[in-house]
């Protein structure tokens, strides 16, 4: 047989989704050194990152991104395939979901704000029908519901804000 | 621009009332008649639940079923003067006498049970359960446990169930210590009959839950009964089972009847083989189909210990048991572990080999 | 410049999204918190009329039974016993009650308390211990 080695050529989109990937992997670590009241309740930084791809780069370079954080981040915290990755996974596989339609609606009538809210519910929501239907059974999980929610809501609020700060300071920096 | 929000707006008031959709599943049906009613009797607090039947049919099937309690408690008691005390006194003579109708049927299923329960089960100990002083209402008057004498020359001589012989018409018994006392499967028995009694009314879905004993027919409205499992000292219900179709769950605890001596508690469930309450186990649930074996393997289980559970269980043809040791550690069968949702935090839990 | 600024970092979408978001919560919250606390309880005992009385009012009832009077604390939306002429005292022991379904009650002194919900949609049929 002919070594028919495909030659992998890194494009510029690899080298931006590694350079993303990398920052959001990093943002995950140092939230996983932070205590956390309620399992599960982190500020979700590293979603921001997602959200800045989304926004500048378009919806499948944020996907790549996301996903290659949720899997890398869980092979180096040593969670790979543990109920908390199925929970991070689930919530990534939504928040995508969501960004990409709500992305691809005409007229794009959503800001980084309304992205980043959607993102968050849609992350929690399936993170708790995650655990319900594989971990905790229980219909009082869904008690824990309403306050989920409400934090997604504000840390999403608050993360879209940043978003924006974020991009114009970028444009600034672009324009200067 | 504008046009295109109004799109962008329907795909997202869309997708939040798919969202809510999917969650109503998780809401209860339409509300449907529910009778219930709670009354002292047979010594216990019993509350009788009946769905989905008009509620004249459910008064009239009440009061009948009130009827049967008071007949049973009266006749049943162990030690009231009533044809039980008859018998009881007729069977330490020796002598032949008729058969007496109301207490032959929990005889025979009990001589079936005792044997079983390899002699766990045994209702003929009457007169151990008197020595220790539970024959009385009021158990302030017990001051201290038996003379240990007392109890090994009881023992020496130790009535079994097998000892109520029949001959024909007649029946006799062989052995002048026996006194039957039906106190761990008199509620059982009657749960039974009471339920058959509300079957006999063409109702469908009821429990009958007499002081924390029940037997459950049908079905809440289309799902399972839901039964909370509750520590009687106050720390509310730590484990749920789903009943349906037609199921009794039957608890013995030592913590039902008592009293203190000295610092120590000694309960009413009495090992026939020491002659001393059982103290290996703190609680045993049972779950099975009738609830006069329920009753009756619940007091044996309680009594076989941690030790001797499964085996006991396996003879009797028991399916569901979960029993609480002195220690705290939590026994179960495969099968009982899965029906079991515990509330609180689960605790370890000891899986026996499949019943 | 702080407050007007970051009101203008929401789009049209945003704002209605993030009421939406807020109701939807709000929703949320009424929805999944029906655990069906009882509101009111009903006494029974042999030596007296059933008392009908509200778990949300805070009282000290003092109910005859057959051996003497039980005292019973309500506060809301639970009620226990507080003392009890029975030798054991399980009554006592089984604390407070809140429950829609549950059944409290002081067997030598004759005494049941019933609770009872509005929503029938109680979180267990019967309890057993």
């Amino acid at each position: 047989m002919t070594t028919a080695l495909t030659k992998i050529s890194i494009g510029h989109q690899d080298k931006l989704v590694a350079g993303f990937a990398a920052l959001a992997i990093t943002i995950h670590l140092l939230e996983s050194t932070l205590p956390s009241p309620i399992p599960g309740i982190k500020p979700g930084l590293a979603n921001l990152v997602t959200l800045y791809v989304l926004i500048r780069h378009g919806w499948v370079l944020a996907a790549n991104v996301s996903l290659i954080r949720v899997i890398a981040a869980s092979l180096l915290l040593g969670s790979f395939l543990s109920p908390t990755f199925a929970m991070s996974l689930a919530g990534a596989i939504a928040s995508l979901t969501v960004l990409g339609l709500a992305w691809h609606c005409p007229g794009k009538p959503f800001g980084p704000i309304g992205l980043s809210i959607l993102a968050s519910m849609a992350h929690i929501s399936a993170q708790v029908i995650t655990a319900y239907l594989l971990f905790i059974p229980h219909s009082s999980l869904f008690a824990l519901l309403p306050i989920l929610l409400t934090t997604a809501l504000i840390s999403g609020t608050f993360g879209g804000i940043l978003v924006c700060k974020i991009l114009q300071r970028i444009d600034n920096l672009k324009n200067t | 621009m504008k046009f295109n929000f109004y799109i962008s707006l329907k795909i997202v008031t869309t997708i939040f009332i798919a969202c809510l959709v999917s969650l109503s599943g998780c809401s209860s049906s339409k509300p449907v008649a529910e009778f219930h009613e709670t009354v002292f009797t047979m010594g216990t607090l019993v509350e009788v639940t009946i769905i989905g039947e008009k509620s004249a049919l459910s008064e009239k099937a009440y009061a009948a079923i009130l009827d049967d309690f008071n007949y049973m408690h009266n006749t049943w008691h162990p030690w009231k003067p009533n044809a039980l005390k008859r018998v009881n006194s007729l069977l330490k003579t020796g002598a032949s006498f008729p058969l007496a109708p109301s207490i032959l049927p929990l005889i025979k299923k009990s001589q079936i049970l005792s044997e079983q329960s390899q002699g766990l089960f045994n209702p003929a100990i009457g007169q151990l359960v008197k020595l220790w002083g539970f024959h009385q209402d009021n158990l302030d008057e017990i001051i201290e446990p038996p003379e240990d004498s007392s109890i090994q020359v009881l023992l020496k001589q130790l009535p079994k169930m097998s000892d109520v012989k029949f001959k024909g018409l007649s029946m006799f018994g062989i052995n002048e210590n026996i006194q039957l006392d039906f106190g761990g499967f008199a509620k059982g028995v009657a749960v039974d009959s009471t339920i058959e009694h509300l079957k006999e009314f063409g109702i469908k879905n009821a429990i009958i839950n007499a002081g924390g004993d029940l037997r459950a027919i049908g079905t809440k409205n289309g799902r399972p009964w839901r039964i909370g499992i509750r520590n009687p000292r106050g720390d509310g219900v730590f484990a749920a089972v789903e009943v349906s179709g037609d199921e009794s769950v039957f608890t013995s605890g030592d913590y039902e009847r008592y009293f203190e001596s000295n610092g120590k508690q000694y309960h009413h469930i009495i090992d026939p083989r020491t002659g001393y309450p059982a103290d290996k186990t703190r609680s045993v649930t049972v779950i099975h189909s009738d609830a006069a074996t329920a009753d009756a393997a619940a007091t044996a289980l309680f009594i076989a210990g941690p030790e001797k559970w499964h085996e006991i269980a396996k003879a009797m043809g028991i399916k569901y048991v979960m029993l609480i040791a002195g220690n705290g550690d939590v026994h179960m069968n495969p099968t009982m572990a899965k029906r079991i949702e515990f509330i609180i935090k689960q605790p370890v839990i000891k899986l026996s080999s499949p019943l | 410049m702080r407050g007007i600024g970051i009101a203008s970092l929401f789009t049209t979408a945003d704002k209605i999204l993030f009421l939406f978001s807020f109701t939807l919560i709000t929703a949320s919250f009424f929805y999944f918190w029906q655990s069906s606390p009882a509101s009111y309880a009903v006494i029974k005992s042999e030596q007296q009329d059933a008392l009908t009385i509200n778990l949300n009012e805070p009282q000290l009832l003092h109910i005859q039974g057959m051996l003497g009077v039980s005292t019973l604390e309500v506060k809301q939306g639970q009620i226990r016993f507080v003392t009890s002429p029975c030798r054991n005292k399980i009554c006592i022991q089984s604390g407070w009650h809140h429950h829609g379904g549950a059944v409290s009650a002081c067997l030598p002194n004759r005494i049941s308390v019933q609770l009872a919900s509005h929503v029938s949609n109680a979180r267990y049929d019967a309890i057993i211990f």
